[in-house]
């Protein structure tokens, strides 16, 4: 393998597939990433056991080949250059990668690309489900929904995003057994068929943080790509693929958790609530983060915020608000709203309530009718 | 052949025969418990079926039926398959996270092959909370997950993980199997080979490491001067060792070498025609021979099994290993 790059170009693709490179694998080559030349260009791959990222960088090809190299030494090499060419040649016999740039040189020890996983790379007919999403609607489904999946790994069902395709509608959902979040968008195009996958959620925040960081055209989308016989799902833009496993199990039915109606209905001021939450959360932190809601209707209709704590002191805030409905009061976790009202992005927001034992549902108020979101938790008990 | 990368498995046919069955008919289990002695082989044939429950090209009548060409083949050898993961006690138990970690990557889809298979090994390591965080993933892991348990103590496993995998009770191979083996994949001569499998007791392993890792050679040929040695020790010289040796991981192996050890003294004793184990130390065993009388060293043989015995019931290993060195001959 002999082949050139521009240190800026290698430095920003090890930047963005460094985030797949396992941390403590048991197989030593997942610590590495895989250069492979590729037409005119280098194509770099890193996997750990969920994701693998592949990544192309502009490149001039002398001389074909492949090689793993450690993920961490090279990154911290290649930053460490002067924003110049770098000339890379691959001692096949040794698996070592002689690397120059300006007044720098370095050997790096290899192992055989051989050894590397093989991991699935786009190709323009894939012959598996796909459809294609604006990368900046996919990144806000990603935003609303992933933060509510479980970090708790003793349930990995819960660690992921129920990702469904059904015609034209694409419905990401998440829950952790305490609050639960479904957001769905409409496709330019329908999928040719409905099918239903738990992504990790890991891999969708790492996708939009690619989304975020790579340079996109107006026209480009990001082609979700259902891979069913290998049991990935790939996510495929302009010079980078994301691809993940998926996690094999079956989703709950989500839907029985949504209410389907509601006694009490507030509708406010998205930033207010937001605000006043986190004071509440102030002295909510050293209570179970519990915080007291209570809906008053009038004119106008009041929300009242109240938290305790023993050792701190007291706090109520009073927003104003459209009350339809009873008068009701419930207590939630303050950590919750404020991770829910974080991502609504109508200045509005709905807050619906049964009764106080119920969970309470959180919705956006005047958004786009086909981006339909939707955001259920748990009551605590009131104390 | 260098392009042949089958894991092999040296006996426990009836065990391959029955899991080539299963692969061949698409119904293997999804958890096992390969149980049985230390050493006898257990690790490696969970790793050979591993590599036949990935292999692209499944069809041989041999072993496990892999093909030992395939890239999943190869990966698996040389212990770099993605979809095989291998979990061992970290220091002197199996932790709860590491169990978490399977736990989590069990609900993963495999990288590159049909199955992904977990191998883990020590499990009466696992404390009771690590082994119950595995139960509903062994009970129900996706379709895509294969777990491998292995123990050389099942009695101390949970009846919950027992009952929800199919136990595999495996047993030291006969001593011709082990002869045969070294003299396959060592080159070893006849009688060379039989030593070995006589001292390794048909656990291959220990036959494999004692001819191939010098160290190995070395502590034993410690071991049995150390032992000459206690003879002439007085009771308190005695305790000290016992409390020495009762820190060694595998006391039972090393009781094992010391009946070996007298039976080769009372083979000379007695001018029997079998063959002397200890080939190499004959002329301490014919000196013992001449110097301690019969009754006594049977007496210490009794002994020596007893202990074992109790060992293995889980006996204050200190205590036990006292008592039965006070009971050794003495000489001057």
């Amino acid at each position: 393998m002999r082949v050139s790059v521009l240190q800026e170009n290698l430095a920003k693709g090890l930047s963005i597939v460094g985030r797949a490179v396992a941390s403590r694998s048991t197989l030593p080559v997942l610590n590495n990433i895989l250069l492979e030349t590729e037409h005119s260009q280098l194509k770099l791959s890193a996997m750990d056991m969920e994701i693998a990222i592949n990544c192309w960088v502009g490149a001039m090809v002398e001389e074909e080949g492949q090689i793993t190299v450690p993920a961490r030494l090279l990154s911290d090499f290649v930053n460490s250059l002067p924003k110049e060419r770098i000339d890379m040649e691959l001692n096949a016999r040794t698996q070592t990668l002689h690397l120059r740039c300006a007044h720098y040189e370095a050997n790096i020890k290899g192992i055989d690309a051989n050894e590397f996983p093989i991991i699935p790379t786009y190709q323009g007919d894939m012959d598996a489900p796909s459809v294609e999403v604006e990368p900046a609607k996919l990144r806000s489904m990603i935003d609303q929904v992933a933060f509510a999946a479980s970090k708790d790994d003793s349930r990995p069902t819960f660690t992921g995003v129920y990702t469904l395709l059904e015609g034209d509608r694409l419905t990401m959902v998440a829950t952790d057994g305490f609050r639960l979040a479904v957001r769905s968008a409409i496709l330019e195009e329908p999928a040719a068929s409905n099918l239903g996958v738990i992504i990790p959620a890991r891999a969708l925040t790492e996708l939009s943080r690619i989304i975020s960081t790579v340079s996109l055209g107006e026209d480009d989308g990001v082609e979700v790509i259902f891979t069913q016989a290998r049991n990935q799902i790939m996510f495929h833009l302009p010079g980078v693929d994301l691809v993940s496993q998926l996690i094999e199990a079956n989703f709950p039915d989500y839907k029985k958790i949504i209410p389907t109606s509601y006694n009490t209905r507030a509708v406010l001021d998205t930033g207010e609530f937001l605000n006043a939450m986190k004071v509440a959360d102030l002295f909510a932190r050293d209570a179970a983060r519990s915080v007291k809601v209570t809906m008053e209707p009038g004119d106008p209709g009041k929300v009242i915020l109240t938290a305790t704590s023993p050792e701190l002191g007291d706090n109520v805030s009073e927003i104003d608000a459209m009350i339809e409905g009873e008068g009701m009061n419930a207590t939630f976790n303050s950590k919750y709203m404020i991770d829910v009202l974080q991502i609504i992005d109508t200045p509005q927001v709905a807050f619906e309530a049964v009764s106080a034992t119920r969970p309470g549902v959180f919705r956006p108020v005047g958004g786009s009718p086909e981006d339909e979101y939707v955001h259920v938790i748990m009551p605590m008990s009131p104390r | 052949m260098t392009d042949d990368f089958r894991i092999r498995v040296y006996g426990h046919a009836w065990a391959q025969d029955l899991l080539r069955r299963a692969l061949q008919h698409g119904a293997t289990r999804h958890a096992y418990l390969f149980a049985g002695p230390e050493h006898i082989g257990k690790t490696t044939l969970a790793r050979a079926f591993a590599q036949a429950l990935t292999c692209e090209n499944l069809a041989g009548e041999d072993g496990l039926g892999a093909c030992g060409r395939c890239r999943s083949c190869r990966l698996a050898a040389e212990g770099m398959h993605p979809d095989h993961r291998l979990f061992a006690p970290a220091g002197n138990q199996l932790r709860i996270d590491q169990i978490r970690e399977v736990v989590r990557e069990a609900a993963l889809s495999p990288v590159e092959s049909r199955y992904k298979v977990f191998i883990i090994t020590e499990f009466e390591r696992a404390n009771v909370n690590a082994a119950n965080a595995l139960l509903k993933t062994l009970e129900e892991p996706s379709a895509t997950t294969r777990i491998i348990l292995v123990s050389h103590q099942p009695s101390g496993l949970l009846d919950t993980i027992i009952s929800r995998c199919q136990l595999l009770r495996m047993r030291p191979l006969p001593e011709s199997e082990v002869v045969r083996a070294l003299q396959e994949r060592l080159g070893l001569e006849e009688p060379d080979a039989r030593r070995l499998a006589r001292l390794s007791n048909g656990r291959i392993g220990r036959a494999f490491s004692l001819a191939e890792d010098p160290e190995s050679w070395q502590s034993y040929n410690q071991r049995i001067q150390e032992m000459q040695a206690i003879l002439a020790y007085s009771p308190a010289q005695r305790i000290a060792y016992a409390q020495a040796l009762e820190k060694h991981k595998q006391l039972e192996i090393i009781l094992q070498e010391w009946l070996l050890w007298w039976r080769d003294v009372l083979v000379i004793q007695n001018r029997g025609q079998a063959l002397i184990v200890n080939q190499d130390h004959l002329d301490a065993l014919t000196d013992l021979a001449r110097s301690i009388p019969g009754p006594q060293i049977r007496r210490f043989v009794d002994a020596i099994m007893t202990t074992a015995a109790y060992l293995r019931k889980n006996v204050n290993r200190q205590l036990a290993m006292e008592a039965l060195l006070l009971k050794a001959p003495h000489r001057e």
